[in-house]
């Protein structure tokens, strides 16, 4: 699948630079960064083409949430597969309103790296540990 | 507030309502007297004057609370009541009319237990002062004014003493066991904030966790010939997860509407050092 397209919304520089190195290592698929809502709107053409969307819940202080984000991508016809990542507890409110969106998943960082890989690929995250 | 500090506050506490309450009570009764008793109203006004002036020293030295101011405003404070009533009963004794003896000593006595000065010695010694005056007072009396007094008095003053004292022992046990169980209290408080900030502080170290993990994958692909080395971060990360397993597991024990996630680490720090400060005013 080369042409597969992968949107990472993450605050955190580091992590996304690593998404990005990581999966364009590991796979021939297309990763689109953004660190924050107003990113993935400035890049609305490229992201509402993905195939897959991993959307950190908490994007910093005062910022719009992942929730936020999925909220935008719905409102913009996005059907594609979405999940939410984390690094908050389960029961953390912000992570518990994400569970109850229900259409989307929640993984909980850190991820393994096969997991991520078969959440990305389209095969979901079922047949391995996350 | 540190016990040190506790316990110097209930002293003061304790001298201020005996001075506030003997005050009010000695100008009630230098009222009672005026119409009746005229005699009796100045040595009444001093010794509520004298209350007065105790109070107020008291209140304008309230900051710090010393022992050395509250200890012997308490024992003054007793020392005038004593005398007020010493004078009462030697008035009463030198007219006929009825008057129960020895009710002051008494009301006296179970006052002081009841206010309950936290130091063990000024309460014994206070309230034996309101038994003892009595006895002394009794001893001075000439023989026939002796028979002018109720046949068990002094001694029946003394099973309000024995009464006093029993209240006082128990009073301050209950205060004590109070005092105990607040500090106990306000230590698993802290002790609970602490564990709640550790279990919320569990996402400043999961994005990390990610970056290493996805890193060691992008090592693995790149230098795939370091396999030992890549087998040893992944044991470390392994066992780090592990750890950050079973704190997320206690997560769910966590009143989230109570805390308010540290953002940063500095934050983080800036919580822990408050609460180890807390703990540390605690003793």
């Amino acid at each position: 699948m080369p042409d597969r397209r992968v949107l990472i919304l993450e605050d955190d520089q580091d992590l996304s630079k690593s998404y990005e190195e990581m999966i364009t290592l590991l796979t021939s698929y297309k990763v689109i960064i953004a660190n924050s809502l107003r990113d993935m709107q400035n890049s609305r053409e490229d992201v509402l083409v993905c195939d897959v969307a991993l959307l950190d819940i908490d994007l910093g202080k005062d910022e719009p949430s992942g929730i936020d984000a999925y909220k935008w991508l719905n409102d913009q016809g996005f059907r594609n597969k979405v999940y939410f990542l984390t690094g908050h507890a389960r029961n953390h409110p912000l992570v518990a309103q994400a569970v109850l969106i229900g259409a989307a998943t929640v993984l909980t960082k850190p991820v393994d790296i096969d997991c991520l890989l078969n959440v990305i690929s389209g095969e979901g995250h079922s047949n391995v540990p996350c | 507030m540190s016990p040190v500090n506790d316990h110097k506050m209930s002293m003061w506490r304790a001298s201020v309502m005996l001075a506030g309450m003997a005050a009010g009570s000695a100008l009630i009764a230098s009222i009672g007297f005026l119409f009746k008793a005229p005699i009796q109203v100045r040595p009444m006004l001093a010794a509520s004057m004298a209350e007065l002036v105790i109070l107020i020293i008291l209140l304008a030295f309230r900051k710090g609370a010393r022992l050395s101011l509250s200890i012997p405003s308490f024992l003054l404070g007793t020392v005038v009541v004593l005398s007020a009533i010493w004078v009462n009963q030697t008035f009463y004794l030198s007219t006929d009319l009825v008057h129960e003896f020895f009710a002051g000593n008494k009301i006296l006595a179970l006052g002081i237990a009841l206010i309950a000065p936290p130091i063990l010695w000024v309460g014994i010694t206070a309230i034996f002062a309101a038994g003892i005056a009595p006895v002394v007072q009794f001893a001075l009396l000439a023989p026939q004014m002796r028979q002018k007094l109720p046949l068990q008095e002094p001694w029946l003053t003394w099973i309000y003493i024995a009464v006093a004292l029993a209240l006082f022992l128990f009073r301050r046990k209950w205060h004590e066991t109070q005092l105990r169980s607040a500090r106990n209290e306000a230590r698993a408080l802290v002790l609970q904030q602490f564990a709640h900030l550790l279990i919320n502080a569990q996402h400043l170290t999961n994005t990390p966790l990610q970056t290493i993990e996805n890193s060691v994958a992008v090592l693995r692909a790149r230098c795939p010939e370091q396999v030992e080395l890549i087998a040893t971060l992944k044991r470390a990360l392994a066992r780090v997860k592990e750890v950050m397993k079973l704190f997320s597991n206690s997560d769910s024990y966590i009143d989230w509407r109570e805390m308010e996630l540290p953002k940063t680490v500095a934050e983080f720090e800036m919580r822990l050092n408050e609460l180890l400060e807390k703990v540390k005013s605690q003793g």
